[in-house]
């Protein structure tokens, strides 16, 4: 293992300064984030248990459905994600510019303004003072704690980013660059125009879904796939497959998913050209994912087995695979003929779990389980609690979509005249007539299902995602044991890195060797 | 700094030096950083890439609506099309029903038998079952004053309703109330109600019941210009008399 110091001598030596200086605001923000993301689940699980039960915990307005699934979404959204992600975005960074984070104390205060935005925020939402717009609920003074907030981190990347000294930048840098640029231009845009200047009729909402369909594609993506940009090819020492790829991939992006909001408002009373571009907008997308895919499936060729050991590699491979899924798929979903039935269902819920839970947060988690221990200097302290983690979060989430998915379509088909409902049709001829008949029943819009029996034929499907969402808090729980053990350095000292079995470290190892066999001195850096 | 020596690499295994290894063991052992490869784009990525482009400038072009703010629709042929689609075929029983349980029931009742004492029946009524000039007129413009209905008298308003319904739906109506409750008289048509609208635009108040009965066929005192003739009118065209006038 020479590799390491022959790179301009002293690398190693600089990695241990960069990780020092990033140690305290990194932790803060993933220490904070954590906090979020147990409070976010918590809203879930009251949100989705009200869908099937709605008298549970009715009486109290604090904690009614309208206000608990607003107070989810801008937790997970600006608490969990945004916080994972900014401390994942300046690690990086400052790896990647190899100089430390200069001034760490301002970015502690960055979280903290955070932090409270998004305390007055969500306590603003409970109290019953939500804005009403999706994606922005905070009420104003929480979105000027966030924004300051943010300005420090813009301030300091973009710092960092010029004190360079690294003579190649990265393809990771390229994402983190634009994105600490895109979100405050969009969370600004947004502001001015729909709260403190606030314009009328359809342009608000047309604004309202080009914030919130870019804050995916231009904030959590970008970060997103820095991280799978770095991690991959670090975890396994392989260069990535190909730089062109990554060059095509990155401003394609750029290009494309600017325009693909509108499609919320596929049907709505919108001049039908702003639809079709976004339309346009959103197939195009399949050009920077799949050269995406095709260099990261390429980078990992032939060592798919490492994720059998790898925390970090089985999380953001899980991850990296989602973002493929999730974006194809939300090409095919903003065609009219297939958005009409099934937008306004729960196979909408569905899709953007697959892209801000399956994509983003399984990619976070990865990188927490490689940046962490070396912000700490201490290895996670527990494989079977990375194990309940992993098969907690992965299972939850494969039950959660296959859940909303499959009773999401049922409920579009039956909105849409499919004569009889489903539940009625089994209960007749069986499963299998009963599918067939309830298809052709829709081919052949036979008429309107009565709305309750639409409602009650999703009931089963919300129940198996309130079970879903246990499998996830329990999940959440262990990783966030986890965390605290590591923080604290509770518990008995782990020697050599966490994998998911300890008695694997050996053929750990091995492979690791091998995936690198046929690396030269010139092109493995050695 | 002792942890910052490169020549504590993790293949190091002195017991003794566990404690300083461990601390930073993360950092040592970290493979080097990522590094770009220089393989080409594959061709038929390319090629598929382009194909995607096509499509979207044809896409674009086809349903954009010319780009106009004013066009909602994108399919361009409900958007040039016009008003040239084939009219939906209505059954004037079924509209007829519908006008009747909007506008009629509260007095008449879905029976169509009325309240006694002070709403008339329309159910086996003369006046509904017999020739349909006199129930067109009491449509359009209301009937006020006593009215003998199956040997019992009310003395009510019905109010008119030229304004509300158009021919099509003054015919569908008359039509329900001539079909329902097994009356079973023939229905009437939208040409003859128009005609009988022209002939009594004049018309500022209710009819009277007698004015009514005095009345001896569909007077078409006044017809409107070209309209065609009356199929269901039971009259001759060219019987232009004074008697229909309004006094």
């Amino acid at each position: 293992m020479n590799q390491l110091e022959q790179d301009q001598g002293g690398w190693t030596a600089r990695r241990a300064e960069i990780d020092r200086s990033c140690a305290t605001p990194c932790l803060v923000f993933y220490a904070s984030s954590i906090f979020w993301l147990l409070a976010g689940t918590f809203f879930a699980l009251l949100a989705s248990v009200k869908l099937h039960h709605p008298e549970f915990l009715a009486d109290w307005s604090w904690l009614t459905f309208g206000r608990v699934r607003p107070a989810h979404l801008n937790t997970v959204i600006y608490g969990w994600a945004s916080m994972a992600g900014i401390a994942t975005l300046l690690w990086l960074m400052c790896r990647l510019c190899r100089v430390p984070l200069m001034y760490p104390a301002m970015l502690v205060v960055a979280a903290g303004l955070w932090n409270l935005g998004l305390t007055v925020g969500t306590v603003g939402i409970l109290m019953g003072y939500s804005t009403g717009i999706e994606w922005l609920e905070f009420p104003m003074p929480a979105a000027f704690l966030l924004f300051s907030g943010f300005a420090i981190v813009t301030l300091w990347s973009v710092a960092t980013f010029a004190q360079r000294q690294a003579e190649h930048v990265y393809v990771s840098q390229w994402y983190l660059f634009a994105a600490v640029f895109w979100f405050p231009w969009l969370y600004v845009t947004v502001q001015l125009l729909l709260m403190l200047f606030p314009v009328k009729g359809i342009p608000q909402a047309c604004i309202n879904w080009w914030f919130a369909h870019n804050v995916l594609g231009l904030w959590f993506s970008p970060i997103g796939l820095a991280a799978i940009y770095y991690l991959l090819p670090k975890v396994i020492g392989r260069p990535i497959y190909s730089y062109y790829l990554s060059i095509l991939g990155f401003w394609t992006l750029a290009l494309f998913y600017n325009w693909a909001g509108a499609h919320h408002l596929v049907s709505g009373p919108v001049p039908a050209w702003i639809v079709t571009a976004s339309i346009v907008g959103s197939v195009m997308m399949i050009i920077p994912v799949v050269t995406v895919a095709l260099n990261h499936h390429m980078t990992l060729h032939g060592n798919f087995r490492l994720l059998k050991y790898s925390p970090t590699l089985r999380f953001i491979v899980f991850g990296a695979m989602s973002y493929t899924i999730v974006s194809l798929e939300g090409s095919m979903m903003s065609f009219r003929f297939l958005n009409e039935p099934f937008h306004f269902t729960h196979r909408t819920i569905g899709h953007a779990h697959l892209g801000m839970y399956s994509f983003f947060t399984m990619t976070m988690f990865g990188s927490m389980y490689y940046i962490v221990p070396r912000l700490t200097g201490r290895e996670w302290h527990s494989a079977r609690l990375i194990r309940i983690h992993f098969w907690g979060v992965a299972l939850g989430f494969a039950l959660m979509y296959l859940c909303l998915s499959i009773g999401g379509v049922i409920q579009g088909l039956e909105l849409n005249q499919a004569g009889e409902s489903l539940e009625k049709l089994i209960a007749q001829f069986g499963y299998l007539d009963g599918i067939s008949k309830f298809v052709e029943g829709f081919k052949a819009q036979n008429g309107a299902v009565p709305f309750l029996e639409i409602v009650h034929g999703t009931l089963l499907w919300l129940k198996l995602r309130t079970v879903s969402g246990v499998l996830l808090l329990a999940g959440h729980a262990a990783f966030a044991v986890l965390m605290v053990m590591n923080v604290h350095a509770w518990g008995r000292r782990h020697i050599g890195p966490t994998l998911f079995h300890d008695e694997d470290a050996a053929d750990y190892d091995r492979a690791l060797r091998q995936a690198r066999a046929d690396l030269t001195p010139a092109n493995s850096g050695d | 700094m002792a942890e910052a020596d490169p020549r504590h690499t993790h293949q190091l295994d002195q017991q003794q030096e566990i404690d300083v290894a461990a601390l930073h063991e993360p950092i040592l052992r970290e493979l080097r950083d990522p590094q770009d490869g220089h393989e080409p784009i594959p061709m038929f990525m390319l090629m598929l890439f382009a194909g995607l482009i096509f499509w979207g400038g044809y896409y674009l072009a086809a349903y954009s609506g010319g780009f106009r703010s004013d066009v909602l629709n994108p399919d361009p042929a409900a958007q040039f099309a016009g008003g040239s689609a084939a009219p939906k075929v209505v059954d004037p029983l079924v509209l007829g029903e519908k006008l009747f349980k909007a506008n009629c029931v509260s007095c008449h009742q879905a029976s169509g038998q009325g309240v006694p004492g002070q709403y008339p029946p329309l159910a086996g009524s003369e006046w509904v079952l017999g020739p349909d000039y006199r129930l067109k007129r009491i449509l359009l413009k209301g009937l006020e004053g006593p009215v003998s209905v199956k040997g019992a008298t009310y003395n009510g308003n019905m109010p008119a309703f030229e304004a509300k319904f158009n021919d099509e739906k003054l015919a569908a109506v008359l039509s329900f109330i001539r079909h329902g409750w097994e009356n079973g008289a023939p229905p009437v048509s939208p040409e003859s109600a128009a005609a009988t609208r022209a002939a009594v635009k004049d018309r500022g108040q209710p009819w009277k019941a007698e004015e009514l009965l005095a009345l001896e066929k569909d007077d078409l005192a006044t017809p409107a210009e070209g309209a065609p003739a009356p199929e269901g009118a039971k009259t001759e065209p060219a019987a232009k008399t004074e008697a229909g006038k309004t006094p």
